[in-house]
């Protein structure tokens, strides 16, 4: 650690790295499931059309690719949703996500601008929500997590508000 | 004071803000459309009789349409100061009313344009933070006005930690000067600004994928489209003509590029004084325009020395502070660094920098902090073998296969090239912490460091790619309202260190950031 130079006790650090994820509901996998079928479905059955205008059956290749591509992303997808991870601390948010590139955002709750709680159709469907975190300086939203109860949501927003004098948006 | 309890009801400026519009409407005009200038310029030139009488018409009418957008502009326009906010209506078809409170100003600036100082007008600008990106201007109002305005409006954003202790030392405080910079500082100034710009699109070209050189490059590219124009030229000439116009206009510029730096930190900068008085800095400068840009030291985000190829050889350094800013400004189509939420201390020698950085960042101790180092075989594997490599061996083969076969010798150039390249800047990069400041540094001939209090950051990301993963290594990204420092192949523990200092920087202080 030789770029440090201060006076306090780096072993008394709150340390991030030991923080215990919160998985996110177990509803968000079900959308996301829900989701990928919605788009794969109706790519799948137009894959069918080759072989049924033509009646070549060599072209059955065309939807047996598809199926084959459609399941590896919905794996994928699926394993990424369960990588995901929050944890709500004393004084901060942080937020893991990523398969292969990993990243972690952390705010500290002074430093919130506003939040803002909002959801899909199909998040509504799922009881699910999504929670955006704004600061200073970005023009974006700094943090967003989806797949949280929208019970969990407000409870987050609501504890994170008692802690700052924050605004907030539905 | 007395003059600014009189804005209770809504004012119009003077007159003379129809100037000002049709100015910054010309210039708006001049910089959008550089590259439809080119043409339009070269359409003429060989155009016949009547096209160019057509076109003379089209110019003409079109500045009458901004004269007449000008003076509606300035007669939809109203302002008043309403308690503890300043409040704003303009627009002219679309009507907009912004309301802003004094809290919520980063910065306030006078400027005496030359077309107001016989009239002893001036013109107010209020940049703001938060969401949405928005500045007021008050153009042209009496100059007295605009100084009391901003009296009232600092003397209202006190800092809440300061408070009342500052009120009786304004009394004490006479404004005291911290520096004046002669005619000769300001013309050392301009030959070092843009000076790594040339520089940079030289070797932004070929290198340095997230540098800011290759967003002034972009952004060069997409004003000044030289396809088109070469299209035109090419019309009555041969390709030949085209390429040797394109070479000369080139040179002209490179030639053009420091003369006219230097004019304009002449314009901007001259007779530049640098006060403070208790905890607001005040900034006089300018030639024909006068500058008065004031700045509350709570309100400064970083503090960057920059010195870049040029400045080294003057042995000189300048100091951007930065304040927040609403949204990054190269998202808005702007050069990086706009000068709305930088504050320029120029050409600094190394004693008046560390004395002006104690007095802009209090309890720094630049110093001590000892600088630790990037990766060094995973950012030349990266950039080297993943991002120069491949696109350089697919032109050699394509150029060894159409061609000849004596194009080989392009690999080991652009190799040893980039090697040397990487090596400058794999030693300029590096981090610290000393005491509660953070610091940043990169560079390439010269370099760039910046210093920002731990407490002041808003959010830290931390990435990892597959491959880094497995080395221990990360990018840590630092985020400050009024930018952004990416630290690329950082030791994990290093990246995890760093944050959760700044982290526990932030927490344990009820001081406020803005």
């Amino acid at each position: 650690m030789s770029f440090i130079n201060l006076q306090i006790n780096v072993d008394e650090l709150p340390v991030a790295d030991l923080l215990e994820m919160e998985p996110m509901s177990a509803d968000y996998e079900r959308e996301v499931r829900t989701q990928q079928l919605i788009i794969w479905a109706p790519i799948l059955l137009v894959s069918f059309l080759p072989v049924l205008v033509s009646g070549v059956i060599y072209l059955l290749a065309i939807p047996v690719l598809v199926l084959l591509l459609a399941g590896l992303i919905f794996h994928l997808v699926i394993r990424k949703s369960r990588a995901k991870g929050i944890a709500v601390r004393e004084h901060d948010i942080a937020y893991g996500s990523g398969l292969y590139w990993r990243k972690t955002v952390m705010i500290a709750y002074n430093r919130i601008q506003h939040i803002e709680v909002s959801s899909g159709p199909l998040q509504r469907r799922f009881g699910l929500a999504s929670l955006k975190f704004f600061t200073a300086g970005g023009s974006s939203v700094d943090l967003s997590v989806d797949g949280l109860q929208r019970e969990r949501a407000r409870q987050i927003r609501a504890w994170i508000l008692a802690r700052s004098d924050t605004a907030d948006t539905e | 004071m007395n003059s600014a309890d009189s804005l209770l009801n809504w004012q119009r400026t003077s007159a003379i803000a129809v100037v000002f519009y049709l100015l910054r409407a010309a210039r708006r005009f001049v910089t959008d459309g550089l590259p439809a200038m080119a043409v339009i310029l070269a359409t003429y030139a060989s155009a016949g009789e009547s096209t160019r009488a057509l076109m003379a018409t089209g110019v003409i009418a079109a500045m009458g349409i901004g004269i007449i957008v000008s003076i509606l502009a300035w007669l939809r326009f109203r302002y008043c100061i309403a308690g503890d906010r300043v409040l704003v209506r303009s627009g002219i078809l679309h009507r907009e009313e912004l309301s802003v409170e004094f809290n919520r100003i980063q910065n306030i600036s006078i400027r005496e344009p030359f077309y107001m100082r016989p009239f002893s007008l001036a013109l107010l600008s209020i940049d703001t933070a938060g969401s949405g990106k928005k500045e007021i201007v008050l153009g042209g109002i009496r100059e007295s006005v605009a100084r009391s305005l901003r009296e009232t409006i600092l003397s209202k954003t006190r800092h809440p930690e300061v408070g009342e202790k500052t009120n009786e030392q304004v009394d004490e405080d006479a404004p005291s000067l911290l520096l004046s910079r002669s005619s000769k500082d300001i013309v050392i100034y301009g030959l070092t600004i843009n000076f790594i710009l040339w520089f940079l699109i030289a070797v932004g070209a070929v290198f340095g994928a997230q540098d800011l050189s290759e967003k002034i490059f972009q952004w060069l590219a997409s004003r000044i489209q030289l396809e088109q124009v070469l299209a035109v030229v090419q019309g009555d000439g041969s390709v030949f003509t085209g390429i040797l116009i394109m070479i000369g206009g080139l040179l002209l510029l490179l030639l053009l590029l420091p003369t006219i730096s230097v004019i304009g930190a002449l314009f901007r900068h001259y007779g530049y004084r640098l006060s403070v008085e208790g905890e607001t800095y005040r900034k006089n400068s300018g030639l024909l325009t006068r500058h008065d840009e004031s700045l509350k030291r709570h309100k400064i985000q970083a503090v960057i020395w920059k010195q870049n190829f040029m400045a080294r050889v003057f042995r000189r350094t300048n100091i951007h502070l930065r304040m927040a800013s609403a949204g990054s400004a190269y998202e808005s189509g702007q050069l990086p660094t706009g000068p709305k939420t930088t504050f320029i201390v120029p050409a600094l020698n190394d004693g008046q920098v560390s004395e002006l950085s104690a007095e802009f960042l209090p309890g720094c101790d630049a110093e001590s902090a000892v600088y630790s180092r990037i990766d060094r075989r995973r950012f030349f594997k990266v950039i080297l073998g993943f991002q120069v490599l491949p696109p350089t061996l697919l032109v050699t083969i394509l150029l060894m296969l159409v061609a000849s076969w004596k194009f080989v010798v392009i690999l080991p150039l652009a190799v040893t090239f980039t090697w040397a390249l990487l090596e400058r800047r794999w030693r300029k990069m590096g981090y610290a912490v000393a005491g509660d400041h953070g610091f940043i540094r990169h560079g390439l001939v010269g370099s760039e460091t910046t210093v920002f209090p731990l407490f002041k950051v808003q959010r830290v990301d931390i990435r990892q790619t597959p491959g880094q993963n497995r080395r221990g290594l990360a990018h840590l990204v630092i985020h400050l309202a009024s930018h952004s420092l990416k630290l690329p192949h950082v030791k994990v523990a290093d990246a995890q260190l760093f944050r959760d200092l700044a982290l526990y920087h932030v927490e344990s202080t009820n001081r406020p950031w803005y």
